[in-house]
């Protein structure tokens, strides 16, 4: 990471004027989840179950998560992360976090405001014998809505869906000593340097003991971060009035020589691009198309990662025959990768054949899955706008058709049919002036199909 | 009048004749309630690192159903995602002894608490006529199919696997890898229980979802091979159901599929 230094935020005036950038959390207690109610995305990572039911552990680790998580993140602008630890020794669930946060439980606790993100991340290890496996899962969600891609066509929009919003990854197997020492530089690492030195005078941050920070500069592997009590309101807190004095900086990138904690757990450069996704494609925090760009591209860039260390930490030791524990990471890294390269001001050619070839790649990891062919297919329509001739258009209406026929409720697919009849019919904006006529036979079948879409009505048994 | 006592008589014996059936299996407590749900037994067995696996195999593996599977919105309807919406449930001192334990009775049961799969696993040092060694065992009840279609040899699988030695139990364990084969039995069930409720679109959906998972397994055992046949023709009968119901007005009538299989694009 050397020479990489981001100047985030300037490191004077009132810490009001961040709260919605940066901002980090740490110890609160799962039941009470807390998050950053004005940031586009916040990353709520949970305890990390561990064999020995060692809860000081099981946090120490979520924080090296989160913090090498918002370090990774920052980049994106309007972020948080919060690390919530266990609470008198109950265990965190992530689905009651998750329903707490979207208003579906009650909780005395933060909500998500509206349209606003959260990305779920927890973990656990467990022991066999000698041997530990480790499994990192990630969920995430915005608002109380499915994320989906929408393509303008003619006068109507296609709209995919994607095939899903979390993963579990893959276990995988982790010697003792490995952990041993991830755990030891978390205990080392929880400590804040007056300057970003490991020689600098320091203080260690109390264990269990709720706080908030704002992030007010990253260089290298370092956070400058102010920190203030967890029950003080964020808008009073005033950068000099770190609970720490002059200790300020923290470790924010966890690796030594023998591992880096995101080629042991890849999930985190999952975490990053999923968040890029999410703050790119939010219209409130997204800023000029310039950024946007940026944004998408090192969101994809990270997406890349991710597949690339599960296929070095996984495909390679394990059997084939475990592929199928890969596929749905896979597919949902490839479908975000494909989403975001359509959600710059640029959707040429190229950008939409390199979406498709993304979106084709998840069709083949999940054969049976309608959603991965349905995006494919939207992109084949806005691809056949531009061919001569009206056969492709044709080919992927009847592709679409045929993705009914596996999934014949699925609503964007038959949405997305009758958005493609009505196309071709030529009642939804001009068809290519240099497309031959339709036959009779073909105006007739396409005409009888969106008549019968049109009737499709549910049926849940006579 | 008459009839009646003869029904009550019939239910009488029914319920008397199940007795010693029902005895082999503690009932599970959790099981009622709205939803489709898979049972997930108290796995138990020979102490080994075998079993500690085995658990935390079938816990990962769902797990992965759920959060993979789980849609988005909180009531799923604006989204297009087909999602099969399952709650697990633990049911502890419960061990079926094999395929017999599943009685017509208990099947009916299980299916009118919308239950679409039960799971239980055991561990057992190998006979002593073999080298030593471990057996490791699990068992899938795809309850819809075993009450709906009892004939079919496919609604009670058992998988087994057997080691001479624990040296290497990942590699044992490797040939009972739950993450997958949770998901293919749960479609299965969901999709056969969706059918007899006339449910054809959903039906279909998952059917042809399970189908392509189980095509997608390499070298499948002779009981894949089974079990993939079973569900095309499931599959293929939901459409053929669905066009001769005359209050069916669902897609199924537009695209009029045969095959599950559709070109990859």
């Amino acid at each position: 990471m050397t020479g990489f230094a981001l100047r985030c935020l300037a490191a004077v005036g009132l810490v009001a004027s961040m709260t919605a950038t940066h901002a980090g959390m740490m110890n609160a207690p799962c039941d009470r989840p807390v998050v950053f109610r004005d940031a586009a995305v916040n990353v709520v990572v949970l305890p990390f179950a561990l064999p020995t039911q060692n809860s000081r552990a099981a946090n120490r680790l979520a924080q090296l998560v989160q913090r090498e998580t918002l370090r990774s993140v920052a980049k994106f602008g309007s972020v948080a992360s919060v690390q919530l630890g266990e609470s008198d020794d109950r265990a965190c669930v992530p689905a009651e976090v998750r329903a707490k946060l979207l208003g579906e439980q009650p909780t005395s606790g933060d909500r998500l405001a509206p349209g606003r993100a959260v990305v779920l991340v927890w973990g656990r290890i467990v022991e066999s014998g000698d041997q530990l496996y480790s499994q990192v899962y990630v969920d995430f969600v915005r608002g109380r809505s499915t994320e989906k891609l929408e393509l303008p066509f003619g006068t109507d929009r296609l709209v995919g869906p994607l095939g899903a919003q979390g993963f579990a990854g893959p276990q995988r197997s982790m010697d003792r000593a490995t952990l041993a020492r991830i755990d030891d530089f978390a205990r080392r690492s929880n400590v804040l340097y007056e300057s970003p030195d490991e020689n600098a005078d320091r203080v260690t941050i109390p264990p269990d003991v709720p706080f908030s920070y704002y992030v007010t500069e990253i260089r290298g592997d370092w956070m400058r971060i102010v920190v203030f009590p967890g029950s003080v309101p964020p808008g009073s807190v005033n950068s000099e009035q770190n609970a720490f004095g002059k200790k300020q900086w923290i470790r924010a990138v966890a690796a030594e020589p023998e591992w880096t904690l995101r080629k042991v757990w890849p999930e985190i450069a999952f975490v990053e691009g999923v968040t890029g996704y999410l703050v790119t494609s939010d219209p409130k925090a997204a800023g000029t198309a310039a950024a946007r760009a940026t944004m998408a591209a090192a969101a994809s860039r990270a997406l890349d990662e991710f597949q690339e260390n599960l296929h070095s930490n996984g495909l390679a030791r394990e059997q084939e025959s475990f592929d199928e524990r890969y596929a749905g990471a896979r597919a949902v890294a490839l479908e975000l990768q494909g989403a975001l390269q359509l959600l710059g001001i640029d959707r040429g050619d190229a950008a939409l054949r390199a979406a498709r070839a993304r979106f084709a790649e998840s069709s083949r990891l999940r054969p049976g899955n309608a959603e991965a062919r349905n995006l494919t297919l939207m992109t084949d329509l806005v691809l056949a706008r531009q061919a001569d001739s009206p056969e492709p258009a044709l080919k992927a209406a009847d592709a679409l058709l045929a993705t009914l026929g596996i999934a014949p409720s699925n609503v964007a697919v038959q949405a997305n049919l009758r958005v493609a009849y009505r196309w071709l019919l030529g009642l939804a904006g001009p068809r290519p002036p240099a497309w031959r006529v339709l036959t009779a036979d073909e105006r007739s079948h396409l005409a009888d199909m969106l008549s019968g879409l049109n009737q499709v009505a549910p049926y849940r048994g006579g | 009048m008459k009839r009646m006592s003869i029904a009550w008589l019939s239910v009488a014996l029914a319920a008397f004749a199940c007795l010693p059936c029902s005895a082999q299996m503690r009932p599970c407590p959790g099981v009622a309630g709205p939803g489709q749900k898979v049972l997930i037994d108290d796995i138990d067995g020979a102490q080994s690192v075998v079993l500690g696996l085995l658990k935390q195999r079938i816990d990962a593996g769902l797990a992965k159903l759920q959060l993979e599977t789980r849609a988005a919105s909180p009531s799923g309807a604006a989204s297009g995602v087909d999602a099969v919406r399952v709650r697990a449930v633990r049911c502890s001192d419960r061990h079926p002894a094999d395929s017999a334990a599943f009685t017509p009775a208990i099947a009916r049961e299980l299916n009118n608490n919308e239950v679409v799969l039960e799971v239980w696993a055991e561990t057992a040092p190998l006979p002593a006529t073999e080298a030593p060694g471990l057996r490791a065992l699990v068992g899938y009840a795809l309850v819809p199919l075993r009450h709906y279609v009892p004939t079919s040899a496919q609604g009670v699988v058992i998988v087994e696997s057997k080691a001479s030695s624990v040296d290497s139990p990942a590699d044992l364990l490797a040939l009972l890898d739950q993450s997958g084969t949770l998901a293919i039995y749960t479609a299965v069930g969901s999709g056969v229980r969706l059918l007899y409720a006339e449910d054809f679109d959903q039906a279909r959906t998952q059917l042809c979802l399970a189908l392509a998972r189980l095509e997608k397994i390499r070298n499948p055992s002779p009981d894949d091979a089974d079990l993939s046949q079973a569900v095309r023709d499931m599959a293929q009968d939901t459409v053929r159901r669905a066009l001769a119901s005359p209050g069916y007005h669902g897609a199924l009538r537009l695209a009029a599929p045969v095959s599950c299989t559709v070109a990859p694009l």
